[in-house]
């Protein structure tokens, strides 16, 4: 169906870029205070196995994707209810992705301008991606990760002197579990939200492994999350983070060098519009593919510009406002369960079993031709 | 056909391009009067008076001017302002906000809030208490050396900050962590107006201190450097000592702080807290007017002991005052408590204020190393 393929750096970069997305102005859980960046290290960990199960999908499928895997699963009625709600989530995720965006820039920067005009540009730029294919999107993050992973160490490294490791101390105050809050909050959003790729990307390189990408793409995109966050809890202190919208921006406003080079926040927006541009892409294309398969049309691409019309519409409606789009946030762990961990998981038992029972009747059927047991 | 197509976009495509590289709301730099600094006042009847410094770019020289604004709140103020000027305020490059001691007794909630919550204004934006009757008489000075006021006063924070450590001289965002942080308060540079020579400038004068409910009093600028030995941010200035065995017309010896650590340390002695202060500072000879050359019989031994236990002494009464009359830990101890002993803060933490902190046991130590004695051997004189 896709000529090209990706090889293991490109969809670790399409990863990361993706992980980096919303939450990289958003803050991740930052509600846990001092506790931040430990709730993400939880989330991290608490997302690995899932991960791999994401991973192990990959590898189980091959050629097919998992919307061929539900139908597989589940049979064509209940296969394309499961690939509607799937499709449904990845459609309202590239809104919120969306709307997250247009939010900040008109909070910081561009109080007047229409959120429209911003989802606008975003979208549209999306929608481009888009059709030029999943592939195209790891090549171009494959470039463009260098500056994004550069810049984001560049701000790290300027914000020392302004630590105060005092202000993580003393961890864990509030006992145990604000940390599984902040683990989950963070499993949910962003970490587990990679299974949009089991729906986006349909083949890797031969040669790429599926573990790789995942395990290398959530591991490294939770430790520059882990470490953002460390950067603005040591800069902004504790309380000050968990009261704050945008917590990495405004730690990056503090940071001059000299009195000449200051402002660097804006060079931090444009490098998260870049992550949050590549998740919206990569759900639109997990929305499109899906829409294509549920209703027959063989290549996503022809749909992709008014399915990312409709998703640049549902960004603007989806909230009335900026409280309710941080208020949303503690309950989209719950609302993210079944299309994260549920079906995926359903869809892995069932595939290990059949591929299981297929080997064995393979077996047998090897035993009973006379031929040696590979 | 589809080469037509093609040649029909181009139009669009130009036409996206001029109106998507422009912004909404775009301001020439002509249009735009820019804010430099501000001084919050409260009038007599409860409301804001905000004075905004504007700088104003002639031909050939910077000046400033200034507007005032009523409000009853300070972005009512900022707003109300426009009605005075012609063009419209630009907060981004506002440097200083100073409050009068009214307002800093009411609490640094609504600067803080306006000041955290406004898109233009800067977390590099720096608070200043004034402790003359208003907060705008310290707009109404002359400078010294440039007309802009708000960036002289800024300038001066800052090298008392880097050279002299004076006053204690927080980022906004320091502030706001110091009044979201449970054990701590906020502690803001004080400014007063002087006479030097013909003209009236500006001069830092101590450090405001702040308990949870608002300014309660002030510390002159030797209280100021010990609260910087506690805080752990000396990052100069200077130590006069007096030489107390020598019999100089002035036995004093002023050495220079080349580096100070500061380590903070509560134990628990017999049930009862006890707050282990130990700064250890690296300080070279800048002046010595006894004649004494404290080597052999009076080593740099003798004179270390001295300078400690002045330095020791300073730091012990201003905690003692502070306990005494103010009750609010600018010096965070409490936090201290905090992170180390985060249970037993559990239990202390909601009584801090009750008596907690008031009768904590401070025990300061100093260790203070004469490394270097400039470019004398010895003192050309005796001294006496």
């Amino acid at each position: 169906m896709e000529k090209g393929r990706m090889t293991s750096w490109q969809g670790i970069s399409l990863i990361v870029m993706f992980l980096l997305g919303s939450q990289a102005v958003m803050g991740v859980s930052s509600e846990a205070g001092a506790d931040t960046f430990l709730g993400i290290v939880t989330g991290l960990v608490m997302a690995l196995p899932m991960v791999l199960v994401y991973a192990r999908l990959k590898k189980l499928q091959t050629e097919k994707d998992l919307f061929d895997m539900l139908i597989w699963v589940f049979g064509r009625w209940a296969g394309k209810i499961c690939i509607a709600l799937l499709t449904w989530y990845a459609l309202h995720l590239g809104a919120l992705v969306l709307r997250n965006f247009t939010e900040f820039i008109s909070a910081v920067t561009l109080p007047e301008t229409p959120q429209m005009v911003t989802a606008l540009l975003m979208g549209l730029t999306a929608v481009w991606a888009a059709k030029s294919g999943a592939d195209v999107m790891g090549r171009w993050s494959s470039i463009y990760f260098v500056f994004v992973a550069f810049t984001l160490l560049v701000t790290v490294l300027l914000a020392m002197p302004y630590f105060d490791l005092q202000n993580l101390r003393p961890a864990a105050y509030n006992g145990i579990m604000p940390l599984i809050n902040g683990g989950t909050s963070a499993f949910a959003m962003p970490f587990a939200e990679t299974v949009v790729f089991l729906m986006a990307v349909s083949a890797f390189k031969r040669e790429a492994n599926p573990y790789r990408v995942f395990f290398g793409g959530v591991t490294l995109g939770g430790v520059i999350l882990a470490l953002l966050s460390l950067r603005d809890t040591l800069v902004l202190g504790g309380e000050s983070l968990a009261k704050r919208y945008y917590p990495s921006y405004t730690a990056v406003k503090v940071i001059s060098l000299g009195d000449f080079f200051q402002r660097f926040e804006i060079i931090v927006g444009g490098v998260f519009l870049l992550c949050g541009f590549v998740k919206a892409a990569v759900c639109l294309i997990a929305a499109a593919r899906g829409i294509a398969k549920l209703s027959g049309i063989g290549d996503y691409r022809k749909i992709t510009a008014p399915v990312g019309l409709l998703m640049i519409i549902f960004s603007v409606i989806v909230y009335s406002s900026m409280m309710q789009m941080f208020n949303w946030l503690p309950f989209y762990k719950y609302y993210a369960l079944p299309f994260e961990v549920l079906l995926p998981l359903i869809v892995w038992v069932v595939a290990e079993i059949r591929a299981g029972s297929g080997k064995k009747r393979k077996a047998a059927k090897g035993v009973r031709a006379g031929n040696p047991v590979a | 056909m589809k080469k037509a197509g093609k040649i029909l976009c181009l139009p669009l495509i130009i036409a996206f391009m001029a109106s998507m590289s422009g912004c909404w709301n775009y301001r020439d730099i002509e249009d735009i009067a820019v804010a430099v600094g501000m001084a919050v006042d409260k009038t007599d009847d409860g409301a804001y008076l905000l004075t905004t410094e504007i700088a104003h770019p002639s031909d050939k020289e910077l000046k400033s001017y200034r507007i005032q604004a009523k409000g009853k709140t300070i972005f009512d103020c900022m707003r109300n302002t426009g009605e005075k000027l012609e063009n419209k305020a630009y907060w981004s490059n506002a440097q200083v906000m100073i409050l009068s001691q009214e307002v800093a007794k009411e609490g640094l909630l609504p600067v803080l809030d306006i000041a955290e919550r406004n898109r233009e204004l800067r977390p590099t934006l720096q608070l200043i208490v004034s402790r003359e009757k208003t907060a705008r008489e310290l707009l109404e000075t002359q400078g010294i050396a440039t007309s802009i006021l708000s960036a002289e006063l800024a300038s001066i924070l800052k090298n008392s900050e880097q050279n002299i450590s004076r006053a204690r001289v927080p980022a906004l965002y320091k502030v706001v962590d110091d009044i979201c942080s449970e054990g701590k308060t906020v502690s803001l540079p004080a400014v007063k107006k002087v006479q030097d020579g013909n003209k009236e400038v500006n001069e830092l004068d101590g450090t405001a201190v702040f308990s949870q409910q608002g300014l309660v009093g002030f510390l002159s600028d030797e209280e100021s450097k010990a609260l910087l030995f506690i805080q752990n941010e000396i990052r100069g200035g200077l130590l006069t000592v007096r030489d107390t065995g020598s019999a100089a017309k002035n036995p004093y010896i002023t050495l220079e702080i080349r580096n100070n650590e500061t380590i903070m340390k509560p134990e628990r002695i017999n049930g009862s807290l006890v707050m282990h202060i130990t700064m250890k500072s690296d300080v070279v000879m800048g002046e010595n007017d006894t004649g004494r050359a404290y080597d052999g019989e009076y080593g740099s031994g003798y004179l270390q002991r001295q300078a400690q236990a002045m330095l020791e002494e300073s730091v012990r009464s201003l905690v003692r005052r502070v306990q005494q009359e103010y009750n609010a830990d600018i010096f965070g101890f409490g936090s201290v408590v905090r992170s180390d002993m985060p249970a037993l803060w559990k239990e202390i933490g909601p009584d801090w204020y009750n008596g907690g902190f008031r009768n904590l046991t401070v025990n300061v130590t100093s260790q203070i190393r004469i490394i270097d004695n400039g470019l004398l051997k010895e003192p050309v004189g005796d001294g006496a």
